[in-house]
Protein backbone atom coordinates (compact mmCIF):
# COMPACT_ATOMS: atom_id res chain seq x y z
CA UNK A 1 0.00 0.00 0.00
CA UNK A 2 1.32 3.39 -0.90
CA UNK A 3 -1.30 5.64 0.71
CA UNK A 4 -2.19 5.64 4.34
CA UNK A 5 -5.76 4.76 5.03
CA UNK A 6 -7.56 7.69 6.75
CA UNK A 7 -9.15 5.35 9.28
CA UNK A 8 -5.72 4.45 10.65
CA UNK A 9 -4.86 8.11 11.32
CA UNK A 10 -8.06 9.09 13.08
CA UNK A 11 -7.92 8.86 16.89
CA UNK A 12 -9.26 5.70 18.37
CA UNK A 13 -11.36 5.63 21.56
CA UNK A 14 -9.47 4.12 24.48
CA UNK A 15 -10.91 0.79 25.35
CA UNK A 16 -11.34 0.02 29.00
CA UNK A 17 -11.93 -3.59 29.96
CA UNK A 18 -13.95 -4.80 32.91
CA UNK A 19 -11.59 -2.97 35.27
CA UNK A 20 -9.88 0.35 34.57
CA UNK A 21 -6.48 -0.81 35.79
CA UNK A 22 -4.63 2.33 34.66
CA UNK A 23 -7.13 4.56 36.44
CA UNK A 24 -7.10 2.49 39.60
CA UNK A 25 -3.28 2.40 39.68
CA UNK A 26 -3.13 6.17 39.07
CA UNK A 27 -5.55 6.89 41.92
CA UNK A 28 -3.58 4.60 44.23
CA UNK A 29 -0.28 6.26 43.27
CA UNK A 30 -1.82 9.68 43.89
CA UNK A 31 -3.03 8.58 47.35
CA UNK A 32 0.36 7.17 48.34
CA UNK A 33 2.35 10.15 47.03
CA UNK A 34 -0.02 12.49 48.85
CA UNK A 35 1.00 11.19 52.26
CA UNK A 36 4.64 10.45 51.39
CA UNK A 37 5.14 14.08 50.34
CA UNK A 38 4.66 15.09 53.99
CA UNK A 39 6.02 11.91 55.54
CA UNK A 40 7.33 13.74 58.62
CA UNK A 41 3.71 14.44 59.54
CA UNK A 42 2.15 11.25 58.23
CA UNK A 43 4.73 8.61 59.13
CA UNK A 44 7.48 9.99 61.39
CA UNK A 45 5.23 11.97 63.76
CA UNK A 46 2.83 9.07 64.49
CA UNK A 47 5.80 6.78 65.14
CA UNK A 48 7.35 9.27 67.59
CA UNK A 49 4.01 9.75 69.35
CA UNK A 50 3.52 6.00 69.72
CA UNK A 51 7.02 5.54 71.11
CA UNK A 52 6.33 8.36 73.55
CA UNK A 53 3.18 6.68 74.78
CA UNK A 54 5.17 3.50 75.19
CA UNK A 55 7.87 5.28 77.19
CA UNK A 56 5.36 7.14 79.32
CA UNK A 57 3.40 4.02 80.23
CA UNK A 58 6.60 2.15 80.96
CA UNK A 59 7.72 4.93 83.30
CA UNK A 60 4.38 5.50 85.00
CA UNK A 61 3.15 1.92 85.37
CA UNK A 62 6.12 -0.33 84.64
CA UNK A 63 6.98 -0.73 88.30
CA UNK A 64 3.38 -1.35 89.38
CA UNK A 65 1.65 -3.40 86.69
CA UNK A 66 4.34 -6.01 86.09
CA UNK A 67 2.48 -8.91 84.55
CA UNK A 68 -0.54 -9.32 82.32
CA UNK A 69 -1.26 -13.05 82.23
CA UNK A 70 1.93 -14.80 81.22
CA UNK A 71 3.69 -11.82 79.63
CA UNK A 72 5.18 -8.60 80.96
CA UNK A 73 3.11 -5.41 80.78
CA UNK A 74 5.50 -3.93 78.23
CA UNK A 75 5.21 -6.96 75.97
CA UNK A 76 1.43 -6.78 76.31
CA UNK A 77 1.34 -3.08 75.48
CA UNK A 78 3.51 -3.09 72.33
CA UNK A 79 1.17 -4.85 69.83
CA UNK A 80 -1.80 -2.74 70.95
CA UNK A 81 0.11 0.49 70.42
CA UNK A 82 1.26 -0.65 66.98
CA UNK A 83 -2.35 -1.44 66.05
CA UNK A 84 -3.58 1.88 67.43
CA UNK A 85 -1.15 3.84 65.30
CA UNK A 86 -2.08 1.75 62.24
CA UNK A 87 -5.81 2.34 62.49
CA UNK A 88 -5.55 6.02 63.39
CA UNK A 89 -3.37 6.65 60.34
CA UNK A 90 -5.50 4.56 57.99
CA UNK A 91 -8.49 6.64 59.07
CA UNK A 92 -6.61 9.92 58.80
CA UNK A 93 -5.42 9.13 55.28
CA UNK A 94 -8.75 8.53 53.54
CA UNK A 95 -10.75 11.03 55.57
CA UNK A 96 -8.30 13.91 55.10
CA UNK A 97 -7.79 13.12 51.41
CA UNK A 98 -11.52 13.28 50.65
CA UNK A 99 -12.35 16.23 52.86
CA UNK A 100 -9.44 18.38 51.65
CA UNK A 101 -10.37 17.64 48.02
CA UNK A 102 -14.00 18.51 48.77
CA UNK A 103 -13.20 21.77 50.56
CA UNK A 104 -10.70 22.85 47.89
CA UNK A 105 -13.02 21.76 45.09
CA UNK A 106 -10.54 19.47 43.36
CA UNK A 107 -12.60 16.37 44.17
CA UNK A 108 -13.79 16.64 40.53
CA UNK A 109 -10.32 15.50 39.47
CA UNK A 110 -11.19 12.15 41.00
CA UNK A 111 -14.89 12.04 40.13
CA UNK A 112 -14.57 13.02 36.45
CA UNK A 113 -12.23 10.27 35.15
CA UNK A 114 -13.83 7.00 34.02
CA UNK A 115 -13.59 5.27 37.40
CA UNK A 116 -16.47 3.23 38.75
CA UNK A 117 -17.51 3.65 42.37
CA UNK A 118 -15.85 0.32 43.19
CA UNK A 119 -12.59 1.45 41.60
CA UNK A 120 -12.76 4.75 43.50
CA UNK A 121 -13.32 2.97 46.79
CA UNK A 122 -10.57 0.40 46.15
CA UNK A 123 -8.07 3.12 45.18
CA UNK A 124 -8.73 5.20 48.31
CA UNK A 125 -8.85 2.22 50.66
CA UNK A 126 -5.63 0.77 49.24
CA UNK A 127 -3.94 4.12 49.94
CA UNK A 128 -5.22 4.13 53.53
CA UNK A 129 -4.14 0.51 54.11
CA UNK A 130 -0.69 1.32 52.71
CA UNK A 131 -0.22 4.17 55.16
CA UNK A 132 -1.58 2.14 58.08
CA UNK A 133 0.65 -0.84 57.39
CA UNK A 134 3.70 1.37 56.77
CA UNK A 135 3.24 3.27 60.04
CA UNK A 136 2.60 -0.01 61.88
CA UNK A 137 5.73 -1.64 60.44
CA UNK A 138 7.96 1.34 61.27
CA UNK A 139 6.51 1.58 64.78
CA UNK A 140 7.06 -2.13 65.32
CA UNK A 141 10.63 -1.90 64.08
CA UNK A 142 11.24 1.01 66.45
CA UNK A 143 9.76 -0.77 69.48
CA UNK A 144 11.49 -4.16 69.08
CA UNK A 145 14.95 -2.97 70.21
CA UNK A 146 13.40 -2.01 73.58
CA UNK A 147 11.16 -5.01 74.10
CA UNK A 148 11.68 -8.26 72.21
CA UNK A 149 8.16 -9.12 71.05
CA UNK A 150 7.75 -12.70 69.89
CA UNK A 151 5.73 -13.90 66.92
CA UNK A 152 3.13 -16.47 67.90
CA UNK A 153 0.69 -16.71 64.98
CA UNK A 154 1.74 -14.69 61.92
CA UNK A 155 -1.57 -15.33 60.16
CA UNK A 156 -3.46 -13.46 62.91
CA UNK A 157 -1.04 -10.54 62.68
CA UNK A 158 -1.45 -10.25 58.93
CA UNK A 159 -5.21 -10.75 58.91
CA UNK A 160 -5.99 -8.34 61.75
CA UNK A 161 -3.43 -5.80 60.56
CA UNK A 162 -4.94 -5.61 57.10
CA UNK A 163 -8.58 -6.06 58.13
CA UNK A 164 -8.29 -3.30 60.74
CA UNK A 165 -6.50 -0.87 58.41
CA UNK A 166 -9.12 -1.57 55.75
CA UNK A 167 -11.98 -1.08 58.20
CA UNK A 168 -10.66 2.30 59.32
CA UNK A 169 -9.85 3.36 55.76
CA UNK A 170 -13.48 2.63 54.88
CA UNK A 171 -14.67 4.50 57.95
CA UNK A 172 -12.43 7.40 56.91
CA UNK A 173 -14.05 7.41 53.47
CA UNK A 174 -17.53 7.46 55.02
CA UNK A 175 -16.54 10.28 57.38
CA UNK A 176 -14.78 12.21 54.59
CA UNK A 177 -17.77 11.95 52.27
CA UNK A 178 -20.16 12.97 55.05
CA UNK A 179 -18.05 15.95 56.25
CA UNK A 180 -18.53 19.34 54.71
CA UNK A 181 -15.87 21.16 56.72
CA UNK A 182 -12.66 20.40 58.56
CA UNK A 183 -14.61 20.87 61.82
CA UNK A 184 -16.73 17.84 61.04
CA UNK A 185 -13.83 15.53 60.35
CA UNK A 186 -11.95 16.82 63.41
CA UNK A 187 -15.02 16.09 65.52
CA UNK A 188 -15.27 12.51 64.21
CA UNK A 189 -11.56 11.99 64.90
CA UNK A 190 -11.60 13.50 68.39
CA UNK A 191 -14.93 12.24 69.64
CA UNK A 192 -15.34 8.87 67.88
CA UNK A 193 -12.12 7.34 66.56
CA UNK A 194 -9.67 8.40 69.29
CA UNK A 195 -11.93 7.42 72.24
CA UNK A 196 -12.78 4.04 70.63
CA UNK A 197 -9.07 3.42 70.01
CA UNK A 198 -8.02 4.49 73.53
CA UNK A 199 -10.72 2.47 75.26
CA UNK A 200 -10.18 -0.64 73.14
CA UNK A 201 -8.01 -2.53 75.56
CA UNK A 202 -4.70 -1.34 74.16
CA UNK A 203 -3.51 -0.30 77.58
CA UNK A 204 -5.22 -2.89 79.77
CA UNK A 205 -6.83 -6.32 79.64
CA UNK A 206 -10.53 -5.89 80.02
CA UNK A 207 -10.65 -8.48 82.84
CA UNK A 208 -9.33 -5.65 84.93
CA UNK A 209 -12.45 -3.57 84.34
CA UNK A 210 -15.61 -3.76 86.49
CA UNK A 211 -18.25 -6.25 85.16
CA UNK A 212 -20.54 -3.69 83.49
CA UNK A 213 -17.64 -2.07 81.71
CA UNK A 214 -16.47 -5.44 80.41
CA UNK A 215 -19.80 -5.83 78.61
CA UNK A 216 -19.47 -2.36 77.07
CA UNK A 217 -15.87 -3.05 76.07
CA UNK A 218 -17.01 -6.13 74.14
CA UNK A 219 -19.28 -3.92 72.03
CA UNK A 220 -16.33 -1.89 70.73
CA UNK A 221 -15.13 -3.25 67.35
CA UNK A 222 -11.68 -1.82 68.10
CA UNK A 223 -11.42 -4.30 70.94
CA UNK A 224 -11.50 -7.27 68.52
CA UNK A 225 -8.93 -5.89 66.12
CA UNK A 226 -6.45 -5.22 68.90
CA UNK A 227 -7.20 -8.46 70.73
CA UNK A 228 -6.68 -10.66 67.65
CA UNK A 229 -3.61 -8.70 66.54
CA UNK A 230 -2.07 -9.00 69.98
CA UNK A 231 -2.84 -12.73 70.08
CA UNK A 232 -0.63 -13.07 67.00
CA UNK A 233 2.31 -11.72 69.03
CA UNK A 234 1.85 -12.91 72.60
CA UNK A 235 -0.42 -15.95 72.17
CA UNK A 236 -3.04 -14.89 74.71
CA UNK A 237 -6.32 -13.12 74.11
CA UNK A 238 -9.08 -11.49 76.16
CA UNK A 239 -11.98 -12.42 73.91
CA UNK A 240 -12.88 -15.40 71.75
CA UNK A 241 -10.69 -15.38 68.64
CA UNK A 242 -13.41 -16.77 66.38
CA UNK A 243 -15.81 -14.00 67.33
CA UNK A 244 -13.04 -11.49 66.65
CA UNK A 245 -12.51 -12.81 63.13
CA UNK A 246 -16.28 -12.78 62.54
CA UNK A 247 -16.66 -9.20 63.78
CA UNK A 248 -13.80 -8.00 61.56
CA UNK A 249 -15.24 -9.66 58.45
CA UNK A 250 -18.80 -8.51 59.16
CA UNK A 251 -17.77 -4.92 59.92
CA UNK A 252 -15.66 -4.74 56.75
CA UNK A 253 -18.48 -6.12 54.59
CA UNK A 254 -20.99 -3.69 56.09
CA UNK A 255 -18.73 -0.69 55.50
CA UNK A 256 -17.87 -1.79 51.95
CA UNK A 257 -21.59 -1.92 51.15
CA UNK A 258 -22.13 1.50 52.72
CA UNK A 259 -19.17 3.11 50.93
CA UNK A 260 -20.11 1.68 47.53
CA UNK A 261 -23.68 2.86 48.02
CA UNK A 262 -22.51 6.38 48.97
CA UNK A 263 -20.19 6.60 45.96
CA UNK A 264 -22.77 5.18 43.55
CA UNK A 265 -25.47 7.63 44.60
CA UNK A 266 -23.02 10.54 44.73
CA UNK A 267 -24.09 11.38 48.30
CA UNK A 268 -22.57 14.76 49.23
CA UNK A 269 -20.07 14.35 46.38
CA UNK A 270 -21.90 15.02 43.12
CA UNK A 271 -24.40 17.78 42.53
CA UNK B 1 -31.31 69.87 50.76
CA UNK B 2 -28.40 71.13 48.77
CA UNK B 3 -25.56 72.84 50.58
CA UNK B 4 -25.69 76.58 50.09
CA UNK B 5 -22.36 77.33 48.49
CA UNK B 6 -21.45 80.96 48.28
CA UNK B 7 -19.86 81.65 44.92
CA UNK B 8 -16.18 82.46 45.25
CA UNK B 9 -16.10 81.93 48.99
CA UNK B 10 -13.71 79.26 50.29
CA UNK B 11 -15.50 76.63 52.36
CA UNK B 12 -13.38 75.02 55.01
CA UNK B 13 -13.78 71.26 55.21
CA UNK B 14 -15.44 70.11 58.40
CA UNK B 15 -12.91 69.42 61.13
CA UNK B 16 -12.97 65.87 62.45
CA UNK B 17 -11.75 65.38 65.99
CA UNK B 18 -8.43 63.54 66.18
CA UNK B 19 -8.69 60.35 68.22
CA UNK B 20 -6.20 60.44 71.03
CA UNK B 21 -4.46 57.27 72.14
CA UNK B 22 -2.90 57.47 75.61
CA UNK B 23 0.36 55.78 76.63
CA UNK B 24 -1.44 52.44 76.40
CA UNK B 25 -3.91 51.78 73.61
CA UNK B 26 -6.38 49.94 75.86
CA UNK B 27 -9.13 49.80 73.26
CA UNK B 28 -6.76 48.25 70.72
CA UNK B 29 -5.47 45.60 73.12
CA UNK B 30 -9.01 44.74 74.15
CA UNK B 31 -10.15 44.53 70.52
CA UNK B 32 -7.29 42.19 69.61
CA UNK B 33 -8.04 40.06 72.68
CA UNK B 34 -11.74 39.92 71.81
CA UNK B 35 -10.95 38.98 68.20
CA UNK B 36 -8.71 36.11 69.30
CA UNK B 37 -11.11 34.80 71.96
CA UNK B 38 -14.03 34.84 69.52
CA UNK B 39 -11.88 33.11 66.88
CA UNK B 40 -10.97 30.34 69.35
CA UNK B 41 -14.60 29.97 70.47
CA UNK B 42 -15.67 29.67 66.87
CA UNK B 43 -13.97 26.24 66.94
CA UNK B 44 -15.35 25.32 70.36
CA UNK B 45 -15.69 21.57 69.74
CA UNK B 46 -11.93 21.34 69.30
CA UNK B 47 -10.77 24.22 71.49
CA UNK B 48 -13.07 23.82 74.50
CA UNK B 49 -14.58 20.36 74.38
CA UNK B 50 -11.61 18.51 72.81
CA UNK B 51 -9.07 19.03 75.64
CA UNK B 52 -11.65 17.96 78.24
CA UNK B 53 -12.39 14.73 76.36
CA UNK B 54 -8.75 13.86 75.72
CA UNK B 55 -7.81 14.52 79.35
CA UNK B 56 -10.65 12.29 80.55
CA UNK B 57 -9.39 9.61 78.13
CA UNK B 58 -5.91 9.72 79.66
CA UNK B 59 -7.38 9.49 83.15
CA UNK B 60 -9.69 6.59 82.20
CA UNK B 61 -6.93 4.67 80.44
CA UNK B 62 -4.52 5.01 83.35
CA UNK B 63 -7.19 4.02 85.87
CA UNK B 64 -8.09 0.94 83.80
CA UNK B 65 -4.46 0.00 83.20
CA UNK B 66 -3.80 0.11 86.94
CA UNK B 67 -6.84 -2.14 87.42
CA UNK B 68 -6.73 -4.05 90.72
CA UNK B 69 -3.34 -2.47 91.50
CA UNK B 70 -5.28 0.76 91.78
CA UNK B 71 -6.09 -0.10 95.38
CA UNK B 72 -2.43 -0.56 96.36
CA UNK B 73 -0.52 2.33 97.87
CA UNK B 74 1.87 2.69 94.95
CA UNK B 75 -1.03 2.33 92.47
CA UNK B 76 -3.00 5.10 94.16
CA UNK B 77 0.14 7.23 94.34
CA UNK B 78 0.75 6.78 90.60
CA UNK B 79 -2.83 7.78 89.82
CA UNK B 80 -2.68 10.87 92.06
CA UNK B 81 0.57 11.80 90.37
CA UNK B 82 -0.90 11.56 86.87
CA UNK B 83 -4.02 13.69 87.51
CA UNK B 84 -2.38 17.13 87.93
CA UNK B 85 0.13 16.16 85.22
CA UNK B 86 -2.49 15.65 82.52
CA UNK B 87 -4.34 18.81 83.57
CA UNK B 88 -1.11 20.83 83.29
CA UNK B 89 -0.47 19.23 79.89
CA UNK B 90 -3.94 20.21 78.66
CA UNK B 91 -3.39 23.83 79.80
CA UNK B 92 0.02 23.94 78.10
CA UNK B 93 -1.12 22.54 74.76
CA UNK B 94 -4.25 24.72 74.62
CA UNK B 95 -2.35 27.97 75.31
CA UNK B 96 0.35 27.02 72.82
CA UNK B 97 -2.16 26.20 70.07
CA UNK B 98 -4.21 29.28 70.81
CA UNK B 99 -1.51 31.76 69.77
CA UNK B 100 0.47 29.49 67.42
CA UNK B 101 -2.48 28.56 65.19
CA UNK B 102 -4.04 32.05 65.25
CA UNK B 103 -0.90 33.92 64.20
CA UNK B 104 0.33 31.32 61.71
CA UNK B 105 -3.11 31.13 60.07
CA UNK B 106 -3.12 34.91 59.61
CA UNK B 107 0.46 34.84 58.32
CA UNK B 108 -0.27 32.17 55.73
CA UNK B 109 -3.57 33.70 54.64
CA UNK B 110 -2.04 37.18 54.50
CA UNK B 111 -4.55 38.58 57.00
CA UNK B 112 -1.83 39.25 59.60
CA UNK B 113 -1.86 42.86 58.35
CA UNK B 114 -5.26 43.21 60.08
CA UNK B 115 -3.45 43.09 63.41
CA UNK B 116 -0.18 44.74 62.30
CA UNK B 117 -1.76 47.80 60.66
CA UNK B 118 -3.75 49.19 63.60
CA UNK B 119 -1.89 51.56 65.96
CA UNK B 120 -0.67 48.86 68.33
CA UNK B 121 2.84 48.92 69.75
CA UNK B 122 4.78 45.61 69.80
CA UNK B 123 4.08 45.35 73.53
CA UNK B 124 0.35 45.84 73.01
CA UNK B 125 0.35 43.32 70.15
CA UNK B 126 2.16 40.68 72.21
CA UNK B 127 -0.01 41.41 75.25
CA UNK B 128 -3.24 40.96 73.29
CA UNK B 129 -2.18 37.57 71.97
CA UNK B 130 -0.64 36.42 75.26
CA UNK B 131 -3.85 37.33 77.11
CA UNK B 132 -5.91 35.32 74.64
CA UNK B 133 -3.64 32.32 75.27
CA UNK B 134 -3.93 32.90 79.02
CA UNK B 135 -7.73 32.88 78.77
CA UNK B 136 -7.74 29.81 76.54
CA UNK B 137 -5.45 27.83 78.82
CA UNK B 138 -7.08 28.79 82.12
CA UNK B 139 -10.64 28.25 80.87
CA UNK B 140 -9.61 24.81 79.59
CA UNK B 141 -7.86 23.99 82.86
CA UNK B 142 -10.82 25.25 84.90
CA UNK B 143 -13.27 23.13 82.92
CA UNK B 144 -11.13 20.03 83.26
CA UNK B 145 -10.74 20.56 87.00
CA UNK B 146 -14.51 21.04 87.29
CA UNK B 147 -15.05 17.65 85.60
CA UNK B 148 -12.10 15.65 86.98
CA UNK B 149 -12.29 16.67 90.65
CA UNK B 150 -15.85 15.36 91.26
CA UNK B 151 -15.11 12.19 89.25
CA UNK B 152 -11.90 11.22 90.99
CA UNK B 153 -12.21 12.93 94.35
CA UNK B 154 -8.87 14.63 93.71
CA UNK B 155 -8.25 17.04 96.59
CA UNK B 156 -7.07 20.54 95.76
CA UNK B 157 -4.19 21.28 98.08
CA UNK B 158 -3.88 25.05 97.53
CA UNK B 159 -6.50 26.58 95.18
CA UNK B 160 -4.78 29.97 95.01
CA UNK B 161 -1.44 28.47 94.00
CA UNK B 162 -3.20 26.27 91.45
CA UNK B 163 -4.53 29.43 89.81
CA UNK B 164 -1.12 31.13 89.99
CA UNK B 165 0.76 28.19 88.45
CA UNK B 166 -1.99 27.51 85.93
CA UNK B 167 -1.99 31.13 84.77
CA UNK B 168 1.83 31.37 84.66
CA UNK B 169 2.04 28.15 82.66
CA UNK B 170 -0.62 29.38 80.23
CA UNK B 171 1.16 32.71 79.68
CA UNK B 172 4.53 31.00 79.13
CA UNK B 173 3.12 28.62 76.52
CA UNK B 174 1.13 31.41 74.83
CA UNK B 175 4.39 33.38 74.44
CA UNK B 176 6.17 30.28 73.09
CA UNK B 177 3.28 29.94 70.64
CA UNK B 178 3.83 33.53 69.48
CA UNK B 179 7.56 32.90 68.98
CA UNK B 180 7.05 29.63 67.09
CA UNK B 181 4.41 31.26 64.88
CA UNK B 182 6.83 34.07 64.04
CA UNK B 183 9.58 31.62 63.03
CA UNK B 184 7.30 29.24 61.09
CA UNK B 185 6.33 29.78 57.48
CA UNK B 186 4.28 26.63 56.86
CA UNK B 187 1.86 24.39 58.73
CA UNK B 188 4.33 21.50 58.40
CA UNK B 189 6.83 23.37 60.53
CA UNK B 190 4.27 24.07 63.25
CA UNK B 191 3.18 20.41 63.20
CA UNK B 192 6.82 19.33 63.43
CA UNK B 193 7.37 21.62 66.43
CA UNK B 194 4.36 20.15 68.20
CA UNK B 195 5.07 16.52 67.33
CA UNK B 196 8.83 16.45 67.71
CA UNK B 197 9.55 19.16 70.30
CA UNK B 198 6.59 20.18 72.43
CA UNK B 199 4.80 16.87 73.06
CA UNK B 200 7.98 14.82 73.75
CA UNK B 201 9.37 17.54 76.00
CA UNK B 202 6.10 17.94 77.90
CA UNK B 203 5.39 14.21 78.22
CA UNK B 204 8.85 13.52 79.59
CA UNK B 205 8.88 16.58 81.88
CA UNK B 206 7.08 14.76 84.65
CA UNK B 207 3.54 14.81 83.29
CA UNK B 208 2.97 11.08 83.80
CA UNK B 209 5.90 9.87 85.88
CA UNK B 210 8.62 11.34 88.09
CA UNK B 211 11.51 12.54 85.99
CA UNK B 212 14.08 10.55 88.01
CA UNK B 213 12.78 7.28 86.52
CA UNK B 214 14.44 8.34 83.27
CA UNK B 215 18.12 7.63 82.55
CA UNK B 216 20.26 10.09 84.53
CA UNK B 217 21.66 11.94 81.51
CA UNK B 218 18.21 12.54 80.03
CA UNK B 219 16.72 13.50 83.40
CA UNK B 220 19.54 16.00 83.91
CA UNK B 221 18.84 17.58 80.54
CA UNK B 222 15.10 17.77 81.16
CA UNK B 223 15.68 19.39 84.58
CA UNK B 224 16.82 22.60 82.93
CA UNK B 225 13.63 23.08 80.90
CA UNK B 226 10.93 25.43 82.22
CA UNK B 227 8.09 22.99 81.37
CA UNK B 228 9.45 20.65 84.03
CA UNK B 229 9.19 23.38 86.65
CA UNK B 230 5.74 24.43 85.44
CA UNK B 231 4.42 20.85 85.74
CA UNK B 232 6.16 20.22 89.07
CA UNK B 233 4.90 23.49 90.53
CA UNK B 234 1.36 22.88 89.32
CA UNK B 235 1.42 19.41 90.88
CA UNK B 236 2.78 20.84 94.12
CA UNK B 237 -0.04 23.37 94.23
CA UNK B 238 -2.67 20.76 93.31
CA UNK B 239 -1.76 17.75 95.47
CA UNK B 240 1.10 19.02 97.62
CA UNK B 241 3.72 16.69 96.12
CA UNK B 242 6.65 18.31 94.37
CA UNK B 243 10.29 17.53 93.63
CA UNK B 244 11.53 21.14 93.59
CA UNK B 245 10.72 23.96 96.03
CA UNK B 246 7.62 25.85 94.84
CA UNK B 247 9.38 29.24 94.97
CA UNK B 248 12.09 27.90 92.66
CA UNK B 249 9.49 26.54 90.19
CA UNK B 250 7.61 29.83 90.18
CA UNK B 251 10.89 31.73 89.79
CA UNK B 252 12.02 29.63 86.82
CA UNK B 253 8.64 30.03 85.11
CA UNK B 254 8.75 33.80 85.76
CA UNK B 255 12.25 34.06 84.29
CA UNK B 256 11.15 32.04 81.26
CA UNK B 257 8.13 34.32 80.78
CA UNK B 258 10.37 37.38 80.98
CA UNK B 259 12.82 35.94 78.45
CA UNK B 260 10.07 34.83 76.05
CA UNK B 261 8.28 38.18 76.21
CA UNK B 262 11.58 40.04 75.74
CA UNK B 263 12.40 38.02 72.65
CA UNK B 264 8.91 38.36 71.19
CA UNK B 265 8.90 42.13 71.81
CA UNK B 266 12.23 42.39 70.01
CA UNK B 267 11.09 40.24 67.07
CA UNK B 268 7.72 41.95 66.69
CA UNK B 269 9.43 45.34 66.96
CA UNK B 270 11.91 44.45 64.24
CA UNK B 271 9.13 42.99 62.09
CA UNK B 272 11.09 39.73 61.67
CA UNK B 273 9.13 37.38 59.36
CA UNK B 274 5.98 39.41 60.03
CA UNK B 275 6.44 42.61 58.05
CA UNK B 276 7.81 42.71 54.50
Amino acid sequence: MTTDSPTLLSPQPRRIGAVNWTGLWTLYKKEVRRFLKVFTQTVAAPVVTTLLFYAVFALALGGIVRQVGAVSFMEFLAPGLVMMSMVQNAFANTSSSVVIAKVQGNIVDVLMPPLSSTELAVGYVAGGVTRGVLVGAVTFAAITPFVPVGLHATAFIVFHGIAASMLLSLLGLVAGIWSEKFDHIAAVTNFVVTPLAFLSGTFYTIDRLPEDWQVIAHLNPFFYMIDGFRYGFIGQSDGTLGIGLGVMVAANVALWVLVLRMLATGYKLKA
Amino acid sequence: MAWPIARGAAVAPPRLPVRRVGPVHWLGVFTLLRREVLAALRWWPETVFGPVVSTLLYVAVFAAALGPDFASIEGAAAFDFILPGVIAFAVMSRSLENTLFAILFDKIEGTISDTLMPPLSPAEWVAGYALSGLLGGTVTGGLIIAVVVPLTGMPIHDPLLVVVFGAATAVLLALIGILVAIFCEKWDQAAAFQGFVFVPLAFLSGVFAPIDRLPDALAGLLRVNPLYFAVDGFRGAAIGIHAEPLWLSLGVVAVAITAASGLSLYLVGSGYKLRP
